[in-house]
């Protein structure tokens, strides 16, 4: 098991150019994020939630400023580190599955156990977590033979299978119908107890919002709100 | 609509290249191949009449004149009532100065008419009827009446009588079929022909046509040996004599004057004659002619070189016209004495009775047309030059024979075009599919990246109507463009091979065609292509996306693999059915006959065609499914990420893979077929020429040598650039070859084994059940061994092991009959194209025959190529021939006489242009199946990446896919080419002498591998770079 990771965000700017002009999707923003808590990204569309996640997951390299996650400054690193510290240290999950077609959901575990380097009994690692997720009987089925929700859980079970230190979701719910949202949810929260990996969820619902530590606000690439779940602020509220 | 298409068109360039480049390549190629074809035509008259000598011959049917006239009347005329009489007139007129001997009437009369018997008269006194026929048409074989001889100025009157068996409303539309012929005139003359007319009349006649450059006349007698001599010698073999002028002379260079010249009222002696006789200008030879005692006093003129002139010796029988019958002793005089002085001789001899001339004079006007005015195709130059031919039988018609060379050479041209149309009709047709394939190819990997945006599309309120005009849009305009590039592309391809002066020799109107046809047929079929599988991604629905995994082999490919099994076997079928009809077997041509040298079964074509597009394709099949029953790492473990993801990828994705494998395997196919075909053709081409040649090199010592050459000569010709030499006699039928039941003339031909076997392009095949080793061994080792021609040895019931006698240096003072063992057979010996009968050890004979010289010295270059080649030609000019004119002959220089304007074809030319397109194809194939690869996966690329899949990785991925098609694709590719290549061989075996042997060029498979894997490492490198630049953030968010 990984050691929970704080998550540090010092001024850190992303901006794009594009044909209409320069999009700021992230602009000077700073924020630390405490090992082994949980915090929702929340704002309304194009207010730059999921470039925040890309830059924490070393999928993006920011403009200006510094992400650290565990001590390390991944937006310092070389590609290949970045990859390394993803295998290692960090969990994805999509609003997609953004399963591998052509793996059966154990394969799809499976390979991100062994690109982390792998255990002799790497499948039964992979059953068992899968077996938590109400998945055991689904394991030798491709992706396009499961429903949304067992997709979407395949891809939790992708993510937690490493025992990460952090665990990056970008609207994991946003597809799915209520249960299967809570079910989710209820997941991850698990997993992080358990784990005590730090849970970063992008999301545009309250009620996910709700079950975390701490909720930060984003607005046009800045943060405007930054509170726990018992104060929530709307980011609409916060502009207007 | 339109500029929603337009616009994704400019907007998306890679794909819009993508679909582009299929089309582009493809019609391009298809279009080069007709560009080239229209070149290539233009030259192609040309090529074949180049190595033509005459180009038409109007020979004299009664070359000793005779001017024999019947005249045939008919009386009454009018109405002839059932069972009436009517007269029939015959009268034989002889206006010439000689009397005509043995003067044949032949007549019956015309039906309904029936001969009265016992009413023939001969200038009133009556003929008896023979066997109750009329005696102007006895027997079976309906002979006429000898009226005997009939003297100069006289006439003969014959007549009978014929009654009529129905009533005749005009007897005188009667045909009247009487002939006359004459010992001096055999060929029969029919009634009311024109008075025969002379050879200059004719020459100024036919001169003034103007499509004739030249017109002369040309005379020539065969007389028996010791007919020319001097006080001092005599020439003891047999004497041709020639009758022409300076100006024939002028119209044919290869009449060389040696020394002396031309002078009015002299005679030219060849150089062999001048040589036996001692004599040069200004001495005197006599010459004796039949049935005159007095010889004929010939001053001479001047020596000519005349061993290599075609229009003198090329032989005049209708069978053997290609055949150059040389005869080394002539002498030349002019047209008026041979008319005063050698007419009159054979003719007096053949009026002797029981006299029996071996051959009579030739007379002939020989005419050379005005080549620069015949268009470039030779069809249309056919019809120019058949005009011609009508025009010059026109002149004094119905007399004689006309003998057009130039048709004739035409038509087998034409034929050879019209082979070489549908030859490259094969060589351009797999590019049409492969266009089709390549934009099938893209248009389905573009049609399920796009599948999206049609979503949508469909989302905003566009429906399947919209969407399939959208299609017809891209479509149109994709097709178009490409169609369009392709042609111009073509043009130029085809330009950078043949130039651009054959390109506008073939002309605007041409061009165009083809330029139409290759963007019709272009648009047309990529328009197909390009279309069905978007129509069809239309009509799918997002789930049948699960059919792409191939989870279970087999499935829907099963029926597919039957099908393309059932293909090849078809194409099987027809190749053993072929092979069993003897259809690869060559027929003979003849250019003098018109009958064309490459009788190839064309439609044999599709035989290769069909190999080649169901051999890819199971191919291909055969890997998809080996692929799908790929070995998985046994769990508990994934297995390594990189191998264990691939291994997952190629076993449940083998579809596409199969997909990319057939494009690649089509290619390489068909770029493989075409240079092994391109190596076997070449080589062919050498053999051919090497066996006309019978080595690199032959060197024929010069008439103008004054003695005869030794062999021992061959050492002083190894001179540095030439590998070895050795000597060869043989002349046209020197011998007499006597078996146990029969003897029949032969050509024998005398070599020294040890030296022939290292030097000459012998060849297994060429000597039956044996050796060409072992037949040479057996000549060295006994000098009594003879090898027979196998044709000769069946005709004359002789068998290996027999005991035979042979008249050895026949018809000359050296003739000696020898005993031979014979030894061995044989088909084939190089350096006698047109077959020798007797192979015998040159040491034997010359010690037989006490003759010292040889004919000539067979020889080979050291090194190869044209360049060795040409430098042992130069050595040897500038060494031996400084003190010994020679005449050198090479297979460079054999080649360029070919009389086939088919294998005369720079097929190689096409061949580049192919080679360069299906090496573009082939890396557009695997460069399509990679960016499809992006295009379809690079979500999953990009998955990865995000959990921790390193670049390298990643591209190794890539890298890995694209190999496998490509390795694969290559090696399936490369066994199908081999295949399609041994057929294709097989199928235009009728274009060469010899058997050609599949010749499988190392260095070029390598080559194309070699490419073929760049094209996969730079497609996978540009791949990875363009994952690298893709924003995963977006895309991981996209649902």
């Amino acid at each position: 098991m990984n050691r929970p990771a704080r998550i540090v965000l010092a001024g850190v700017s992303k901006h794009y150019a594009t044909l209409a002009g320069t999009v700021r999707a992230v602009d000077g923003i700073s924020l630390a994020i405490e090992p082994g808590s949980s915090v929702a990204i929340t704002g309304p569309s194009g207010c730059g939630k999921s470039t925040l996640l890309g830059l924490v997951a070393g999928l993006e390299t920011p403009g200006a400023g510094s992400v650290t996650v565990g001590g390390e400054e991944i937006s310092r690193l070389p590609e290949k580190a970045r990859a390394g510290l993803r295998r290692r240290e960090i969990g994805l999950i999509f609003q997609a599955d953004n399963l591998q077609p052509f793996l059966t959901a154990l394969e799809n575990v499976g390979l991100a156990l062994a690109l982390r380097g792998g255990r002799a009994d790497g499948y039964g690692r992979c059953l068992a977590v899968l077996g938590e997720l109400g998945l055991g009987d689904e394991a030798g089925k491709l992706p396009d033979q499961l429903s949304g929700g067992q997709r979407q859980r395949v891809a939790v079970a992708r993510a937690l299978v490493n025992d990460p230190a952090v665990i990056l979701a970008d609207e994991p719910t946003g597809s799915l119908d209520a249960g299967n949202s809570a079910t989710i949810v209820d997941l991850l929260r698990g997993a992080q107890h358990v784990t005590g990996a730090t849970l970063v969820v992008v999301t545009h619902d309250p009620d996910v919002a709700r079950r975390l530590d701490r909720i930060v606000s984003l607005l046009d690439g800045r943060v405007v709100g930054d509170s726990a779940p018992s104060e929530p602020r709307e980011c609409g509220r916060v502009r207007a | 609509m339109r500029s929603y298409v337009w616009r994704d068109l400019a907007r998306n360039p890679r794909r819009t290249l993508a679909s582009l480049s299929g089309v582009t390549l493809g019609v391009a190629l298809f279009a080069s191949v007709l560009f080239f074809v229209d070149g290539s035509g233009a030259t192609m008259t040309r090529r074949a009449i180049a190595p033509l000598a005459l180009d038409m011959q109007r020979v004299l049917d009664a070359p000793l004149g005779g001017g024999l006239a019947l005249d045939q009347r008919l009386a009454p005329a009018g109405v002839l009532q059932r069972g009436r009489p009517a007269t029939i007139a015959l009268t034989v007129r002889n206006p010439g100065t000689a009397p005509a001997h043995e003067v044949v009437v032949n007549d019956e009369p015309p039906a309904p008419l029936e001969y009265d018997h016992g009413t023939t008269r001969v200038d009133g006194r009556l003929v008896r009827d023979p066997a109750a026929q009329s005696p102007l048409a006895q027997g079976l074989a309906r002979t006429g009446l000898n009226i005997g001889t009939v003297a100069p100025g006289s006439a003969v009157r014959l007549t009978y009588r014929a009654r009529a068996t129905v009533r005749i409303a005009d007897a005188r539309r009667l045909p009247l079929d009487g002939t006359i012929s004459s010992r001096e005139n055999v060929v029969p003359v029919k009634a009311g022909a024109p008075p025969a007319t002379t050879a200059p009349a004719l020459r100024e006649r036919i001169a003034r046509i103007p499509a004739v450059a030249a017109a002369d006349t040309l005379s020539f007698a065969d007389l028996p040996a010791g007919s020319l001599r001097t006080a001092g010698g005599v020439v003891r073999n047999p004497v041709r004599v020639f009758a022409f002028d300076r100006r024939y002379a002028a119209h044919y260079p290869s009449i060389k004057v040696v020394a002396g010249g031309w002078r009015p009222g002299a005679a030219m002696l060849s150089a062999e004659a001048a040589r036996t006789l001692g004599a040069g200008p200004g001495d005197t030879v006599l010459l004796h002619l039949p049935s005159v005692r007095r010889p004929l006093a010939l001053r001479l003129g001047g020596v000519t070189d005349l061993a290599r002139s075609k229009p003198l010796f090329y032989s005049r029988k209708t069978s053997r016209l290609e055949d150059f019958v040389y005869v080394p002793d002539s002498v030349v005089v002019s047209p008026e004495l041979f008319r005063r002085a050698v007419v009159p001789a054979f003719r007096a001899a053949s009026a002797r009775p029981g006299s029996q001339l071996k051959s009579l004079p030739v007379t002939e006007v020989d005419v050379l047309v005005r080549r620069g005015r015949l268009r470039s195709d030779p069809g249309r130059a056919l019809a120019q030059t058949r005009a011609v031919a009508r025009a010059i039988a026109a002149v004094a018609p119905g007399q004689d024979e006309l003998i057009d060379n130039i048709s004739n050479t035409l038509g087998v041209a034409r034929a050879d075009a019209a082979v070489g149309r549908r030859m490259f009709v094969f060589l351009g047709l797999p590019a049409v599919l492969l266009a089709a394939f390549l934009t099938a190819y893209t248009g389905s990997i573009l049609a399920i990246a796009g599948r999206r945006e049609q979503a949508i599309l469909r989302i905003r309120g566009a429906h399947r109507g919209h969407l399939r005009r959208m299609l017809a849009h891209r479509t149109l305009a994709l097709a178009g463009a490409g169609s369009l590039a392709g042609a111009a592309l073509g043009l130029l391809s085809a330009v950078a091979v043949l130039g651009p002066d054959a390109l506008r020799a073939a002309g605007a109107g041409r061009l165009l065609a083809s330029a139409a046809l290759a963007v019709g047929l272009g648009m047309l079929v990529t328009g197909v292509a390009l279309y069905v599988p978007g129509a069809r991604a239309l009509r799918r629905e997002i789930s049948d996306e699960r059919k792409e995994l191939a989870v279970a082999p087999g499935g829907r490919a099963a029926p597919r693999v039957v099908r393309d099994i059932a293909v090849l076997a078809v194409a099987a079928v027809v190749g053993v059915l072929a092979l069993r009809a003897a259809r690869f077997e060559p027929a003979g041509g003849s250019v003098s006959e018109g009958r064309a040298v490459a009788a190839m079964p064309s439609q044999l074509l599709l035989a290769p065609l069909m190999l080649w597009f169901a051999g890819a394709l199971v191919a291909s099949r055969t890997v998809r499914g080996i692929a799908a029953r790929l070995p998985l790492p046994a769990p508990p473990r994934f297995g390594p990420p990189l191998s264990g993801t691939l291994r997952r990828s190629l076993r449940r994705r083998a579809r596409s893979l199969g997909t990319g494998i057939a494009g690649v395997a089509l290619v390489v196919a068909f770029g493989t077929a075409l240079a092994l075909f391109s190596d076997t053709y070449d080589g062919a081409k050498a053999a051919d020429a090497a066996f006309v040649v019978g080595s690199d090199l032959r060197v024929t010592p010069s008439v103008l040598v004054a003695r005869p050459v030794p062999p021992a000569y061959a050492a002083r010709l190894e001179v540095a650039g030439v590998g070895a030499m050795t000597p060869v006699v043989s002349k046209l039928d020197n011998a007499v070859l006597i078996g146990p039941y029969d003897q029949d003339r032969a050509t024998l031909t005398a070599i020294e084994p040890a030296g022939f076997e290292r030097v000459a392009a012998l060849s297994d095949g060429f000597f039956g059940g044996g050796s060409a080793a072992a037949a040479m061994a057996a000549l060295r080792a006994d000098p009594r061994a003879l090898l027979v021609n196998a044709e000769t040895a069946d005709g004359l019931s002789i068998e290996p092991g027999m005991r035979v006698k042979v008249l050895l240096a026949r018809g000359t003072k050296r003739q000696r009959l020898e005993s031979f063992r014979v030894a061995g057979l044989f088909h084939r010996l190089p350096g006698f194209p047109q077959g020798t009968s007797l192979v015998a050890n040159l040491g034997f004979v010359a010690a037989a025959t006490k003759s010292r010289g040889v004919d000539f010295f067979l020889g080979t270059a050291s090194g190869g190529g044209d360049g060795a080649l040409g430098r042992a030609v130069s050595a040897l000019r500038s060494g031996p021939g400084r003190d010994t004119p020679l005449h050198i002959d090479t297979t460079a220089t054999a080649l360029d006489k070919d009389q086939s304007s088919l294998t005369a074809l720079n097929i190689n030319g096409l061949v580049d242009i192919d080679t360069v397109y299906t090496l573009l194809m082939s890396a557009a194939v695997i460069a399509i199946f990679v960016f499809g690869l992006m295009l379809e996966r690079r979500r999953e690329y990009v998955i990865l990446r995000a959990q921790g899949m390193r670049s390298g990785e990643l591209r190794a991925l890539v890298l890995g896919e694209a190999a496998v098609v490509a390795v694969a694709g290559v090696a399936a590719g490369l066994a199908v080419g081999v295949g399609v290549a041994a057929l294709l061989v097989r199928i235009l075996r009728p274009l060469f002498v010899l058997d050609p042997t599949l010749t499988i060029p190392g260095g070029e498979i390598v080559l194309r591998a070699a490419l073929a894997g760049a094209a996969t490492l730079a497609s996978a490198l540009a791949a990875a770079a363009l994952l690298r630049r893709l924003k995963p953030a977006e895309l991981l968010r996209e649902v």
